[in-house]
């Protein structure tokens, strides 16, 4: 797992201390890779009309490199049980099989 | 007083006598004698049927409440609550929590593959993500605290 935000280093670190955040926490600064996963801020999405940020949310890409969900979530601190329950139901194979893209 | 006066008087009475509780003797010109107790049994029962009466009210306007909340939760949990559990997402995975505006699919690369990136974390450690290893990513975006 990897965060992914625009923070300059010393906001990040900043960021780290506030909440103790353990896993990689990426900055995407230039915001080059939020746009290649269609995560900058579109109308009637959750951050429609912010700039300079990515919109949060997050991606589920399967082992062999699909991207399985691309979801915008600004309360996903709250979904993280489902997302480990959508990474269960990959691994044990119980979903339906993604259409070729 | 006269004899017809005399004679009035004492029907009044006598009324009073046959009539029990509905009557008020006069005993002298303007005055009103203290309410027999018949009457006041009257009273009682005339309170405790309007105490009654006010008690069966209330508990009904409870009844209606209590159904108008046990009908309104669970129209609310149908509408709101079934629909976030069971809402579906891409390849029948579950599906966006708490409603478009919290969360919402967006699906423009689902069943894509997803692109490679390096990028360096706050000490400059470069990470390069390449999906496809064999074991699953999670990206979380985050606006940050910028």
């Amino acid at each position: 797992m990897y965060v992914i935000n625009s923070d300059a280093p010393a906001q990040s670190r900043q960021l780290k201390q506030i909440t103790g955040i353990s896993v990689p926490v990426l900055l995407d600064q230039q915001l080059s890779v939020a746009p290649q996963y269609d995560f900058l801020p579109k109308a009637n999405q959750p951050m429609a009309g912010m700039m300079g940020v990515a919109q949060m949310g997050f991606v589920i890409i399967d082992g062999q490199g699909t991207i399985r969900i691309q979801r915008a979530d600004i309360n996903f601190g709250a979904h993280a049980g489902q997302m480990l329950q959508i990474l269960r139901l990959l691994a044990q194979g119980q979903h339906v099989s993604p259409t070729p893209g | 007083m006269s004899k017809r006066d005399k004679a009035k008087r004492d029907s009044r009475q006598q009324t009073g006598k046959t009539s029990g509780m509905h009557a008020e003797t006069r005993t002298a010109p303007g005055l009103v004698r203290a309410p027999s107790a018949g009457r006041q049994a009257e009273q009682e029962q005339r309170r405790r049927a309007a105490s009654r009466q006010r008690t069966r009210r209330r508990w009904q306007i409870a009844a209606v409440a209590a159904t108008v909340l046990i009908a309104g939760t669970i129209g609310g949990w149908l509408i709101l609550g079934r629909s976030s559990t069971t809402a579906i997402g891409p390849d029948g995975l579950p599906g966006p929590l708490g409603g478009s505006s919290i969360s919402q699919d967006i699906n423009t690369l689902v069943g894509k593959a997803a692109p490679s990136f390096t990028l360096a974390d706050s000490d400059g450690k470069r990470y390069n993500v390449v999906p496809g290893q064999g074991r699953p990513i999670v990206l979380v975006f985050h606006m940050g605290i910028t």
